[in-house]
């Protein structure tokens, strides 16, 4: 048996332990190491994309099924959260059901359609379905006030209603919420929908004709990735008290949220919250140093492309060793630098 | 003996290409059963429409006499037919365990998953690389890890795909003593190979399409001494070959 070659920078088990001990220390510490509220809000971003990610990644990086309507989730957890609370006043902690369960109708109609064709209809039938909620949410003025947007007014602080005059309650809430999802993820991978899901994205011809019911585990994997992205749709729009169609139901969020998974690892435990924490703060950044909110998706765009070509297991592949197959483009300059040197070709 | 599984009648076009051609025989329970023919006269065809990979454009499959044609791959897998892909397909990524844990934990219990994969592998001789990724497995290991994967789904008729194409002549003669084992522990055999020592090894008959037509059928001695069958696919140089 042919030893594999450990990677040098994969750390061993006590250290990852200690290093994940360390960053949830971290985590908690955080707002309590700056008085600066836009140093929280960051964090709470970080948090949001993270949890947002790790939703993306159970469809998109478990089974390889290319998302493209997750902004749609969000948007579907925003309004409800919104319209029960402005013409009803009920809690965002209950809205969140009647958003989560909307979105679970929507994905399972979208999954129903499209996962029984191979190929590219699932990608392409969500990027139908975000571009009709987009316009749906445009021209239903009554209800969403079109491209005006609703707006919640802050009355007075409130955890029923999740009014606070600071951002860290926000950081907090949604710091237990991605420990929940990586908690769900992570139970995911272990259990036999998890390693479904692993063989359906490596060969689904494979898969099914070992028994493996393929149509059913992809739409479980959508269903509940939707629920868990707008389950953080109606708790991130209550932070930002103000959402529109154009910011929360867009192709721009829709690729921030995959671009998060693709760059920190898909289909690995840690990646979605990798790519977050590298993506999150960078993006700012950006926006600090190049003075417009474009530049941060130039910078997704950049580092997408990156991954892609250089390191497809994601940033976290760095540690591990796996995920990281050398390009064909390089190992064809690779080839041919050797056989200038006089490589071992024999030729 | 009883038909276990039975092809009626069976069509299937690409486009103007007939690939299967009104085919009918039967698989007898217990036998093992030699599909032979030249490239492309629709063996691999037949097994995609039996496993239902392919939807049939006519005719039938019966598995114990009950019609399949309307049943998911994924239910024909899990009613007991089994079958390998021509090209090894290896569940990237995972574990040679793994890649059997997975489908054996369809039907079972973590525990109880476990404990079969282990044993189906070492029965295969795959034990050495339970925890080595599929990927790296040589060829032939891959080949074998295909068939431990559909062993563990418990089939009543295993198809084989060409799963000795490739091989050298000392791990023909170890897959031929495996496939012997498989068919002894009760599991009904299609065997599609071009590696006429195996076929001639293992089969107690043969059937033989051409063009996507049924040609001939029979025990493999009638079979092999057959003018048509000489003339489509073994060529008159094979029996010089074998006397010599």
């Amino acid at each position: 048996m042919t030893k594999e070659k450990p990677s040098p920078l994969k750390p061993s088990r006590l250290w990852k332990a200690g290093i994940l001990l360390a960053f949830v220390v971290f985590l908690f510490l955080f707002p309590r190491m700056s008085s600066s509220n836009y140093i929280v809000s960051i964090g709470v971003t970080f948090c949001t994309f993270a949890c947002l990610g790790v939703s993306w990644n159970i469809i998109g990086g478990y089974a390889a099924q290319i998302s493209w309507c997750h902004s749609s989730f969000v948007a579907i957890g925003a309004y409800t959260g919104f319209l029960l609370f402005n013409h009803f006043g009920i809690s965002p902690w209950i809205s969140v059901f009647a958003g989560t369960g909307i979105s679970a109708v929507a994905a399972l109609i979208i999954g129903s359609i499209s996962f029984r064709l191979r190929g590219p209809f699932f990608s392409l039938c969500t990027i139908a379905f975000a571009e009709i909620m987009r316009v749906w949410l445009l021209f239903q003025k009554n209800l969403t006030q079109g491209a005006n947007g609703l707006v919640i007014t802050f009355k007075q602080e409130s955890f029923v209603n999740l009014m606070f005059r600071k951002d860290d309650a926000f950081y907090y809430i949604l710091l237990v919420m991605l420990i929940l999802y990586m908690l769900i993820s992570w139970l995911l991978q272990r259990s036999r929908p998890g390693y479904y899901l692993r063989a359906i994205k490596v060969d689904e011809d494979a898969a099914e004709s070992l028994g493996i019911k393929t149509h059913r585990i992809k739409l479980f994997a959508f269903v509940l990735s939707a629920v868990m992205t707008s389950a953080v749709g109606t708790i991130y729009a209550f932070f930002l008290t103000y959402i529109d169609p154009a910011s929360i139901s867009s192709m721009d969020l829709a690729t921030r949220i995959g671009t998060m998974a693709v760059v920190g690892g898909a289909g690995t435990l840690f990646g979605p919250m990798v790519g977050a924490l590298a993506l999150v703060p960078l993006s700012e950044l950006a926006n600090v140093l190049l003075g417009s909110s474009g530049s941060g998706m130039l910078l997704y765009g950049g580092l997408m492309i990156i991954v892609i070509i250089f390191r497809r297991g994601g940033i976290v592949s760095l540690f591990s060793g796996d995920g990281a197959p050398v390009p064909a483009l390089l190992k064809k300059l690779r080839g041919k630098g050797q056989a200038k040197n006089g490589g071992d070709s024999g030729a | 003996m009883a038909a276990i599984l039975e092809l009626k009648d069976l069509c299937k076009s690409f486009g103007g290409v007939h690939a299967v051609n009104h085919v009918s025989f039967k698989i007898e329970k217990g036998e093992i059963l030699g599909l032979i023919g030249p490239n492309g006269s629709g063996k691999s065809t037949c097994v995609n429409l039996i496993s239902g990979v392919y939807k049939a454009d006519g005719g039938d499959v019966l598995f114990e006499g009950k019609s399949v044609i309307r049943t998911s791959i994924a239910g024909r897998s899990r009613m007991g037919i089994g079958r390998t892909f021509q090209s090894p397909k290896p569940f990237t990524g995972l574990t040679v365990f793994d890649s059997v844990y997975t489908i054996a934990m369809q039907t079972r219990s973590y525990k109880e998953a476990s404990k079969i994969s282990g044993e189906i592998l070492e029965q295969m001789g795959l034990s050495q690389y339970e925890k080595m990724r599929c990927e790296k497995l040589p060829i032939e290991k891959r080949k074998w890890l295909d068939m431990a994967r559909v062993l563990v789904t418990r089939p009543r008729v295993l198809l084989l795909d060409e799963v000795m194409a490739g091989l050298n002549p000392n791990e023909i003669d170890e897959s031929v003593a495996l496939v012997r084992r498989v068919n002894k522990s009760g599991i009904t055999v299609l065997f599609i190979e071009h590696v006429m020592k195996a076929v001639i090894k293992l089969c107690s008959r043969l059937v033989v399409l051409n063009d996507g037509r049924l040609l001939t059928s029979g025990d493999p001695d009638t079979v092999m001494n057959d003018p048509k069958v000489i003339a489509a696919y073994l060529g008159r140089g094979y029996h010089h070959a074998e006397n010599d």
